[in-house]
Order: structure tokens, then sequence, then C-alpha cells
């Protein structure tokens, strides 16, 4: 269609120029005849005729080297629109002065010096060329998304750095079948894929997953057809997406139970007082204390939620403030006192002789070691020992917390500071917990410039340490 | 119905909660013996006739759904009506639990003290026909 208006152009201008030189001789042959046949056309008929007649030569010349013109350079810019890979394309000036030609030629002029001319040409006939060239693949090869090119028969043309990364290919890949290197890792789902596949139209997306345990990936597969020349094959590494709904998953999970437990409780005792007029004084007393401790542990769920979220969003800060750590402790263990007394743990505490004051967030580092103590107890059966010391360094201040408890495996260790991160150990699953005291207990030490480590051995024990730059901290104050 | 007199078990690990199930039920009449883990209860399952098994979910060691299907299976009560209670939410799947244990009713955290005395009452009751 373009083509055709393009070719239609010079035409119409040749048209126009043959319609206006003869309309001016049949305009000037009508007025001599009609003069002749009145008889007053005397003298010198033939002018009449002639100067028409040259105008129309005239004309017809000059029309005719415009056309030509333009035809020549519409012919070379056709050739440009449709500059294939393996046409020969040569531009060149044209004669003439009118503006449509001097216009070309200062464009070829422009471009005339041979490099600059032939780059031109190399650079347009590169980019009229297939998605297999060098320059597409270069750019391909720093995206993240893993791309193949595959011919009819399924073999790889082309596959870029992250698509061999993610399949783990030695070498380019050239040759190789996608669908047999996915059967190599994985001959289950290559299965189900093949069954999508065979019955696919276009295209088709589905999930893979390479390795298992620590070191699994999630990949999504999509492979599109390709109009005559085979597929596109595009992977992504969706790991961190599947991460990241699991956490959400399990997140929903323990806040349900953590949320669940104490109301349930709650809602049953005050059902009760309200229920029956009857209940013996102590047991009133009994089933309202209940109520309090369990509206305080939701309490306790309700911050640590909170603490999370500012964790989350890198705003959890400190509020310091000259502190007496011997004070602190105190705290600490007033708040355990009841449940160490109920299970029977035997509590031993060591504390040097005298504590410097420190400049520290007095309640984020209370909490902290709640945390850490309360776990202690928590996760040590019935009478076994607990035993809280602080050590002093010249520099530093060590608060140690060991227990005779369950242990936690060499594999729960890399992951017990992570956020809502629960043992599978059964002894450790039938204990209601939010998996967040340790997350939030590792980022307070870290704001006040400390860390926190763990030593422990399955049934035997563990050992927290908290250490804090007491130097810094007391220069601070 | 009249529930004075019937024994019922209570499987569940969590004190506080038991000892409010257990203050209810004793409130209707009923003889309530608490098991703090699912393999204590079993142990009296298998020694003494209960009319009732009100059980946990979550316990540590014998959860509530290993215990059921042992008590179908083990020798005396084998036929308890039996109420489930659980704080797990869609994770656990509750319809097929309940034909496959031959559960009478789910209970789910948190419960009002009156729907549980009515729900273990209905299990009761559904024992007799």
């Amino acid at each position: 269609m373009a083509a055709h208006r393009y070719l239609s152009l010079p035409r119409r201008l040749a048209a126009l120029i043959l319609v206006v030189g003869l309309s001016c001789l049949l305009v000037n042959v009508s007025i001599s005849l009609m003069m002749a046949w009145n008889g007053t056309l005397t003298e010198r008929p033939s002018y009449a005729i002639i100067i028409p007649l040259l105008i129309l030569i005239l004309g017809a010349c000059a029309a005719k080297r415009v056309v030509r013109n333009y035809a020549e350079i519409e012919e070379q810019l056709r050739g440009l629109a449709f500059l294939s890979a393996t046409s020969d394309l040569k531009l060149h000036p044209v004669h003439g002065s009118d503006p449509v030609a001097s216009g070309w030629n200062y464009i070829i002029d422009r471009f005339s010096g041979k490099s600059a001319l032939s780059r031109l040409e190399a650079r347009l006939a590169q980019g009229s060329r297939g998605p297999t060239d060098a320059p597409l693949m270069e750019v391909l090869d720093q995206l993240p998304d893993g791309y193949a090119l595959t011919d009819a028969n399924g073999r790889i043309t082309q596959a870029s750095r992250a698509f061999r990364m993610l399949l783990n290919m030695t070498g380019t890949g050239t040759g190789q079948s996608v669908e047999q290197i996915l059967h190599g890792i994985s001959a289950d789902q290559t299965g189900a894929l093949m069954q999508r596949l065979k019955g696919s139209g276009r295209a088709v997306v589905m999930e893979f997953v390479i390795g298992e345990g620590e070191t699994t990936t999630f990949l999504r597969v999509a492979r599109h057809a390709q109009a005559d020349r085979g597929y596109v094959w595009i992977l992504r590494d969706i790991s961190q997406q599947k991460l990241a709904e699991e956490m959400r998953t399990q997140f929903v999970m323990t806040a349900t139970h953590e949320l669940r437990t104490p109301l349930a409780n709650i809602k049953a005792y005050s059902e009760s007082l309200a229920l029956y007029d009857d209940i013996d004084p102590e047991e009133q007393k009994h089933f309202f204390n209940t109520i309090h401790s369990e509206a305080t542990r939701l309490a306790r769920f309700v911050d640590e939620l909170l603490n999370v979220s500012q964790m989350e969003a890198g705003s959890l800060s400190l509020a310091t403030h000259e502190t007496d750590i011997s004070r602190l402790i105190e705290e600490v263990m007033v708040n355990l006192q009841p449940e160490i007394e109920r299970k029977k743990i035997h509590f031993e505490q060591r504390l040097p002789a005298k504590i410097p004051r420190l400049c520290v967030d007095k309640d984020k580092l209370t909490a902290s070691l709640v945390n850490l103590v309360g776990n202690a107890v928590k996760y040590t059966p019935d009478e076994g020992k607990v035993r809280l010391e602080v050590e002093l360094t010249p520099t530093e201040m060590l608060i140690h917390v060991e227990d005779t408890g369950f242990g936690i495996a060499p594999d729960d260790q890399a992951k017990l500071f992570d956020k809502f991160f629960r043992s599978s150990d059964e002894r450790v699953q039938a204990i209601s917990g939010s998996g967040l005291g340790l997350a939030f207990t590792q980022e307070v030490a870290r704001l006040h410039g400390g860390r926190i480590a763990v030593h422990s051995e399955l049934n035997k024990g563990s050992r927290f340490t908290m250490t804090l730059p007491r130097l810094r901290l007391q220069a601070a104050s | 119905m009249d529930v004075a007199g019937k024994r019922v078990l209570v499987a569940e690990d969590n004190r506080v909660m038991s000892d409010v199930i257990r203050f209810n039920l004793q409130r209707t009449g009923a003889v309530v013996t608490v098991a703090s883990t699912g393999s204590k209860a079993l142990e009296m399952l298998r020694t003494e006739d209960f009319d009732a098994l009100l059980s946990d979910y979550q316990m540590p060691g014998l959860n509530g759904e290993e215990l059921c299907r042992k008590v179908r299976h083990c020798g005396r009560n084998e036929q308890i009506p039996i109420v489930m209670i659980s704080a797990k939410g869609y994770e656990i799947d509750k319809p097929r639990l309940q034909e496959e244990l031959g559960l009478t009713r789910f209970l789910h955290k948190p419960f009002s003290a009156r729907q549980m005395v009515d729900v273990v009452q209905e299990a009761l009751s559904s024992a007799r026909t």
C-alpha cells in the first residue's frame, strides 16, 4: 500500500504538468479557431499554436527531469525501508536543483565520506536483522532473567548468561534441547511440562523447582512460540517471591495461634465468672489473675509484632538514657520469677560486685533480656537449671544466659534469629511462641553496637551471650 | 440432657485451658479427668471407661489427631464420642478429619464456655443413641 502511494507521486506531478500544458494548448487553439471563424484572425495565426506548443514541450522536459529524480530518490528510499540483511544497497546523489533533489543531495553529501556512508549502511543493515545477533544477546546477558532461542526442533541456537547459570549449564548450550536439560534436572517435573507443551498454543508458563532444602531454586519457565522459527524460552528465578509467600503463611499461622490461645482463655474465664454467682472467692481471684496474665501475654505479642514491623521498616530506634544495669536485671527477674517458681527451675545469678551504668534503651534491653532468660526457662524441662551471668572485660559487657534445656540442632542455630522461625523439634512445637523474640533481641543488641551469639548442644542445653560495647556506651553517657 | 455422673476425659496440655474446661464441666455434674498429654490420655482410655473425650489438636508428643486414630483401635472406648478443640486455622482439613476420625464436633478456639458444655452434652447424648 505505502509503496504504491510513493510511486504514484511523480506520476501525479507529471500528469499535472501535462494537463496544464494541454489545457493551455486547447484554450489557444479554441481562441484561434474562434477568431478565424469571426474573421478577426488576420495575421500571424501560427503564434497562437506555436507558443502553447513551446510551453508544452518545455513543461514536459522539466516534468521528465523532476519525475526521473523523484523516482530515483524514491527507489533509494524504498531500498532503505525494505533493507534486508543480504541486499547490497548503494546510495547516490541525483541531478537537478529542485528542493527535493537538493535536499537528497545534501543528505548524501553529509554521509559522502565513504566510511560514514558505509557505517550508516552497516547500522541500518544490523538493525534490520533478527534478534539472534550479538548486540541483542549482549543486552540479554546483562538481565537477571534467562533467555534462549530454539529452532523448530527445540535445539538451542542462543542462550543468555542467566539462562545458562539458572540451569547450571556449561558452555554455550548451542545445539542442546531445553527439554532434555530440564529432564536432566528433574524428570518428574519435566514430564508435566512436556504434557503442557504438547497441548499448548503459543505460550506456556509453569513453575520448576531445582534442588532441595536450603539451595532450592524456584524457576518460572515460559516458552513462547515464534511465528516460523522455533521458540523463545524465558526463565525467571522466583525463589525470593516464594520465600516471602512462605514467610507470610508461616506468620499468619503463628499469629493466629498466638492470638487465639490467650483469647480463648480470656473468653472462657470471663464467661465462667459471668455465668456463676456462687464461685468461691479464692477461685474467683484465681480466674481474674488468669485473665490478667493472658491479657498481658496478648499485649506482649502485639508489642512484638509492632517491634518487628518497625524492624522491617528500618525505623526501630533506641531511646537511650543512663541506666543502672543491676536494677535492669532485677526487673527482668521480677518478670520471670513466677514462671521460674512454677517450673521449679534452679536459677542461679552471677553478677560482678559493681556493674557500670550504661547509656542504653532501658525498655528494649529489658525486653531483650526477658526474651533470653524467658526462653531459657521456657525450653528447659521442669527442675532444670538456668544461669544468668554478667562478665566485664575492659571494653565490653557480656551477658550469658545458660540453660540445661532441649538444646538447638546445628541446622536450626543458623536460622534461630530469623523472624518467625521456630524449631520443628516436637518439644519446642508443643510450647507456644511467636518466633519473634530472638529476631528482636538480636536487633536490639545490634542497635546498641553489640552482638549476640549462641552455643548449643542438642539435649544438653544452650548458652546465649549478648555482648555490649561498654566503653562506648559509658562514653555516650 | 442430664450429664451428671458421666465420665469425661479432657486431653489438653495447656493447664490454664484445662482448668477452665474442668470447672465448667464439673458444674454440670460430669466427672472430669484431665490428661496433660496425648500419650497419658491414650493410656487412661486403655485402662478405664469414659463416656466422652474432649481433646486438644495441638499437643506435645501424640497430638489430637494421632490420639483419636489410636483410640478407634485401642480395644476399649473405641466408639467413644470425641470433641476436638483447635486453635489452628485453614492448615488442617477439618471436615476430612471429622469424617475420618468420627468426631462429633470440631470446637474452635476461642470458644464460649457455654458452647463447650453444650457440645460435650451433645456428644454424650449421641453415644446413647
